[in-house]
This record gives C-alpha cells, sequence and structure tokens, in this order.
C-alpha cells in the first residue's frame, strides 16, 4: 500500500502507518509546518484601535477672525451704522425701533440695497450666550451682512 | 475512519482572516482621519457655526473662557487683575501672533466681547474665535 499523503496539511510521507481490519489507525508522525501565531499581533491591534478610539479628537477647530470690535460710539466710519440689539431669545431689534423674529432676516436685504456698505453693530443684550451670538452672525453673513461690529452692554 | 483528522478539527476553528482585515481597516481609518486630542485647558461646551473657516492654527495663543467667564492658560486659571498682562505679555512677545479664544458656548456674549475687545486694546493685532463645524 502506498503510503498517505496529507498534502492538505503541508506534511511529507508519513512515517509509520498501520491497517487493522479496514479500520486506519493512523499512528502517522504529523510534521505540521510551524504557523505563525496571530494572537499577539490581534492584541497589539486591539492595543492601537483602543488608544486610537480614546485619544482621538473629532471636533475640528475652526478660526472665526473677528475683526470688528467696537467699545460703543467712538469710531470715525463715514459709512452707515445700523444699530442692532440681540435679544436671548435671538430676536433683532434695528435701531431701537422695530424687533425681528430670530428667523425673519427678511430686513437686511433692503437696508444692503439702500447702501451696500452699511456696517450692522450687534450688540447683545444681558443674558444673550455666546452660541446666540454666533448663530446670529452665521445668518446675518448668510444674508450678505458681512461687515459687522461687536458693541458690548456692559 | 481516521482518529487523527487533524484537519476537520481545523476546520471548526473559527477563521480570524476578516475580523482581522475589518479590524486594520478601522485602525487605517482612525490614524488617517483622527487628530490626537492635546490636553484640552477645561472642557467647555465649543461654539458651533455653520460659516466656514480657517482650521484652528497651532501656533496661535489659545485661551479659554468657560461658562462663568473665568479665562484659563493652559490650564492655568487667570485671576481678572492678571489677565491684561498676560494678554499684554502676548502682544508684545509676537505681536503678530493671533489670539484665539475658545468661548463656552452658554458664556455670556458680552463677556466674551469685553475679553476680545480688551485683547484689542493691549496690542494683539488679530482675534479669533474658536468654533466647530455644525
Amino acid at each position: 500500500m502506498p503510503p498517505r499523503r496529507y498534502s492538505h496539511l503541508g506534511q511529507k510521507t508519513p512515517a509509520i502507518g498501520v491497517r487493522i481490519n479496514c479500520l486506519a489507525v493512523d499512528f502517522y508522525r504529523h510534521k505540521t509546518t510551524p504557523r505563525i501565531g496571530l494572537t499577539p499581533l490581534i492584541d497589539v491591534v486591539f492595543i492601537m484601535l483602543l488608544f486610537f478610539l480614546l485619544a482621538s479628537n473629532f471636533n475640528r477647530w475652526q478660526e472665526l477672525p473677528v475683526e470688528g470690535l467696537s467699545t460703543g460710539g467712538a469710531e470715525t466710519i463715514s459709512t452707515t451704522i445700523v444699530e442692532l440689539a440681540l435679544f436671548a431669545d435671538g430676536q433683532i431689534q434695528i435701531d431701537d425701533s422695530v424687533r425681528y423674529q430670530q428667523n425673519d432676516m427678511a430686513w437686511v436685504a433692503p437696508l444692503l440695497r439702500q447702501n451696500s456698505d452699511t456696517v450692522f453693530r450687534l450688540t447683545p443684550a444681558e443674558g444673550v450666550s455666546a452660541q446666540v451670538l454666533i448663530d446670529t452672525v452665521d445668518r446675518l453673513q448668510r444674508h450678505d451682512a458681512s461687515s459687522l461690529l461687536f458693541g458690548h452692554s456692559l | 475512519m481516521d482518529f487523527l483528522n487533524t484537519s476537520n478539527r481545523r476546520k471548526q476553528e473559527p477563521d480570524l482572516t476578516p475580523l482581522i482585515n475589518i479590524i486594520f481597516l478601522i485602525l487605517i481609518f482612525f490614524l488617517l482621519t483622527a487628530a490626537i486630542a492635546p490636553n484640552e485647558d477645561i472642557l467647555i461646551e465649543p461654539v458651533v457655526s455653520e460659516l466656514e473657516a480657517a482650521t484652528a492654527n497651532a501656533d496661535n495663543a489659545v485661551i479659554t473662557i468657560d461658562a462663568t467667564g473665568v479665562v484659563f492658560k493652559q490650564g492655568q486659571e487667570i485671576e481678572t487683575p492678571k489677565l491684561k498682562m498676560l494678554l499684554a505679555g502676548i502682544a508684545q512677545v509676537e505681536p503678530s501672533q493671533a489670539l484665539s479664544i475658545k468661548a463656552d458656548a452658554t458664556l455670556d456674549a458680552n463677556a466674551l466681547i469685553e475679553l476680545m475687545v480688551l485683547a484689542r486694546e493691549v496690542g494683539i493685532e488679530s482675534v479669533a474665535l474658536m468654533t466647530v463645524r455644525r
């Protein structure tokens, strides 16, 4: 009987083989090819993954340049300044008269049509948060009101 | 009957290759996309903005102002009387250096503007508010 080949195991010719009553009992010495243990590799990769998961920061900080800072009336700007009072609920009052709701920005375009150099001085009232201020700046800039001054009421 | 058929036993072991593939992919994703978080001075709720602005410059001097108006620089609380000195120091050492302010979203807007005005008054040419893109 020719020696069995275990080519799928990468073995060489078996050394010993015994066949008893059609029951093949293999006492072959299995010379398996040494396999590289993947466990340490997986351990290290898991540790690296955990490190990056814990140490990563997906907050992409960006810088919003603040150009116009005003202390209230010392400016010698010749262009029109529209005074905007900002309230905690996001409402905007123009020149101490009309008050507009947070999302009503229809008043911006007519003012800019009258004078494209119009400067808006945004003065937050007491209790206005930084987030409300920046939201308002976002809305103003979306409506092309990019010339902004910041006043403060303290 | 092959009692020592080790190949069958081996076939029953779970194949780890797809798992390792996925873990490697996740690892590469984190390596490429994430930035290691710098030591934050203090935990604040960042101001969120829809406007697209320049990415934060690592060379800028950064100060943090929390919800109560307390100012921190590199984890150290700056008392109000020393704040002007600190800002003046920044302006003197590197006049062209911009000052980046990390403000808590719930901070009073007037306190924030006051801080920015103070920075401008002591000679810091460029003041920026650090925000997070919505």
